[in-house]
């Protein structure tokens, strides 16, 4: 589900409050696999999920969405509910070589925050789900 | 126009089918529900049990999970080696029915006080690659437990509907 996370960025960035926030630093993968990161960002990875039994175009995928500052946790929640106000229930979709995806989003925990005190970074992490269809 | 009178034994088969109801709400539902529960628990105890590499072999392999030299070692990837068993003993569950909200729900979750670290562990560090083994136990259990749950409501209506 390339496609899925694909969509996720090009619509983030879309967004002229969520840019504001953190330009263009919404990275499709965990921030600790990422080289040379600037906060404040978001990031966001699959995980996990399953096909449909009979259409394999439509699947239900389990996302986590992170929201990091070296400020403070005002920032991460910032980040976050901007990312929450493109996301939830919207439908978001994304065209990769020829196939395009359309999925619609909705958050299914609250986000949970931490402080990492040896990077001293504030985030937050929600979860998600999405309900997709490639054609 | 019908009128109640006019059917006999519509109350009694009205009385029969609310105490149907009501048990299927109070014993067999939540029954079904602490069934799938111990499937949950037993897939989020072995998850956190791993034991294949110590902590030593862990450092030798340029501890995998960090920033510095992720690597794949085992499938899926929330899966997480038993060190000194706090996060095991952090591990609690438990069943429970909202008479109010009409909810019946298992419960199954880490204790912070008793492993802090246990939320590092899931949500990752800036430094750490994230191993959430509660939502990836919960995905990787659903169909059986789904299965489990569809099977268990059959059973007890076919042994119900036998008694009568």
């Amino acid at each position: 589900m390339n496609e899925l996370l694909v969509a996720l960025r090009t619509n983030l960035i879309a967004n002229a409050t969520v840019r504001g926030l953190v330009a263009d630093r919404c990275y499709p993968a965990h921030i600790a696999t990422l080289p040379n990161v600037t906060f404040p960002c978001a990031c966001f990875a699959l995980a996990g999920g399953s096909l449909d039994r009979d259409v394999s175009d439509f699947g239900i995928i389990s996302a986590n969405i992170w929201a990091w500052s070296m400020k403070h946790y005002e920032q991460s929640w910032e980040i976050y509910n901007a990312i929450f106000a493109v996301l939830d229930h919207n439908n978001i979709s994304a065209t990769v070589g020829a196939k395009t995806i359309r999925a619609v989003l909705r958050e299914t925990a609250r986000p949970i925050q931490a402080y990492d005190e040896i990077e001293k970074v504030y985030y937050l992490m929600g979860t998600w789900e999405a309900r997709c269809l490639k054609s | 126009m019908y009128d109640n009178k006019y059917i006999h034994g519509l109350d009694l088969i009205n009385e029969n089918l609310n105490q149907y109801k009501e048990f299927v709400k109070d014993k067999v539902v939540f029954g079904g529900i602490i069934l799938i529960g111990k499937i949950l628990d037993r897939g989020i105890i072995k998850n956190i049990n791993l034991t294949d590499h110590t902590l030593r072999e862990l450092a030798k392999m340029g501890h995998p999970y960090a920033k510095r030299n992720p690597q794949m070692i085992h499938t899926p990837e929330y899966l997480v080696h038993k060190q000194s068993g706090e996060l095991r003993s952090s591990f609690y569950s438990y069943n429970y029915q909202d008479y109010i909200k009409n909810r019946t729900a298992h419960v199954a979750g880490v204790d912070e006080n008793k492993a802090p670290h246990a939320k590092f562990v899931i949500m990752g560090t800036s430094k750490m690659v994230p191993r959430d083994f509660l939502g990836g136990t919960l995905q990787e259990k659903a169909q059986e437990m789904r299965d489990e749950f569809i099977n268990f409501m059959k059973k007890t209506r076919f042994r119900k509907a036998a008694k009568k």
